[in-house]
């Protein structure tokens, strides 16, 4: 087969779409959502900057189903970590509870 | 000449209004409105039919001028006239089968174009491009262009730069679909791509649970740690913890020169799957 249409052999130049500049919430990461855990202990959620709902949508969706949780800040964590598995928490009113 | 404007509305035959037998079949005395019946041998000899001294009747100038109009009408309602197997075609002639537009590459008749293996007809604009010419201005992305090596000659096929370039094409299955790097001192995420959270279960027990469910649990998590302390080990072992789910994938890393879970300042996982 021929190319009979052939006009000139100059590479066609692709343009690049934009990409959008991800989504990036400051203000989520300033919270963490704490819940108890089959081991006795406390699980702390940590959100991700990439997340775009509310804390309260977070923690419904990544709690596990029934559990109570508590949505406080995450700088009240402690930063001392060598105790980490006697970290305990009040669930007597909790924020929610994971959907 | 100039340009004729287009008839601003519905381009009907002559006479095509007419009232019982105004209008006849050219050279007889009953009224039809299909082109078959109207083109007889009658019409094709003309006024012919008339003998010397006679007058042509008002049945069959409007007969004549109906059937002559009518095609008219027919090319403005179809654009391109449909095939037929009586038709003759010549090289350039275009037909319309099916709603597809097929040029004739050679002169021919009773050749029908949804079937021909391209030695009569070609799909109209699918003539002039060779796939090695990948260099032809004009082509873009997404155009359709035949392939010699299809089965179904007349057909084109649909085809993406990456397939012109020889590229490797992605169907989904090689792209990352969730990656974190995280602090696990901290728990703070750092970035991330499909992860919604962390869950911190304990030293060194970690749990990201994905923004988008994964179709299934069968997919792949890679993982790799380390700290910057110098006095401890540079790198940490991630193992899973069962069960991981489509929605969450739970591992959890141990030190290098052990076997005690600990936190590890950077971690970083990257998860492949359907």
């Amino acid at each position: 087969m021929t190319n009979k249409n052939k006009k000139d052999t100059t590479e066609e130049v692709i343009d690049l779409p934009q990409v959008e500049k991800p989504f990036w919430n400051d203000e989520i990461i300033k919270k963490i959502v704490v819940f108890p855990n089959d081991d006795g202990g406390v699980s702390i959620l940590r959100p991700s900057p990439r997340f775009e709902g509310t804390i309260n949508e977070l923690a419904q969706k990544d709690v596990p189903t029934g559990k109570p949780y508590n949505i406080l800040d995450a700088e009240d964590v402690p930063t001392d970590r060598t105790y980490r598995e006697a970290w305990t928490a009040d669930f007597n009113k909790p924020d929610g509870r994971g959907a | 000449m100039t340009q004729i404007t287009r008839y601003d509305g519905n381009v009907k035959p002559f006479a095509d209004d007419a009232i019982g037998t105004e209008r006849t079949i050219f050279g007889s005395e009953t009224q039809n409105d299909t082109l078959d019946a109207n083109i007889n041998a009658n019409f094709l000899r003309g006024w012919g039919i008339v003998s010397v001294d006679q007058l042509p009747t008002k049945q069959d100038f409007n007969g004549f001028a109906y059937t002559s109009t009518a095609l008219t009408s027919y090319l403005f309602q179809m654009g391109v006239p449909e095939w037929n197997d009586e038709q003759e075609y010549f090289t350039g002639s275009i037909t319309n089968k099916e709603g597809t537009l097929y040029t004739a590459v050679q002169a021919n008749t009773d050749e029908d174009p949804a079937t021909d293996d391209g030695s009569n007809w070609l799909p109209v604009g699918s003539d002039g491009f060779d796939i090695s010419g990948l260099s032809v201005a004009g082509i873009s992305d997404g155009d359709f262009l035949p392939f010699e090596d299809i089965s179904d000659a007349n057909k084109m096929k649909k085809v993406s730069w990456a397939t012109l370039k020889g590229e490797v094409t992605t169907n989904g299955q090689q792209l990352c679909k969730a990656w974190v790097n995280f602090n696990g001192d901290t728990n703070a995420i750092r970035d991330s791509y499909n992860i919604s959270s962390i869950t911190d279960n304990g030293t060194g027990r970690y749990f990201p649970n994905f923004a988008s469910a994964m179709p299934n649990a069968n997919y792949v998590v890679n993982l790799s740690s380390g700290t910057t302390q110098n006095s401890d080990p540079q790198s940490a072992l991630g193992t899973f913890s069962f069960p991981y789910t489509a929605t969450t994938a739970g591992f959890q890393v141990l030190g290098i020169a052990g076997t005690v879970l600990r936190d590890m300042t950077t971690m970083m996982v990257s998860v492949f799957g359907d």
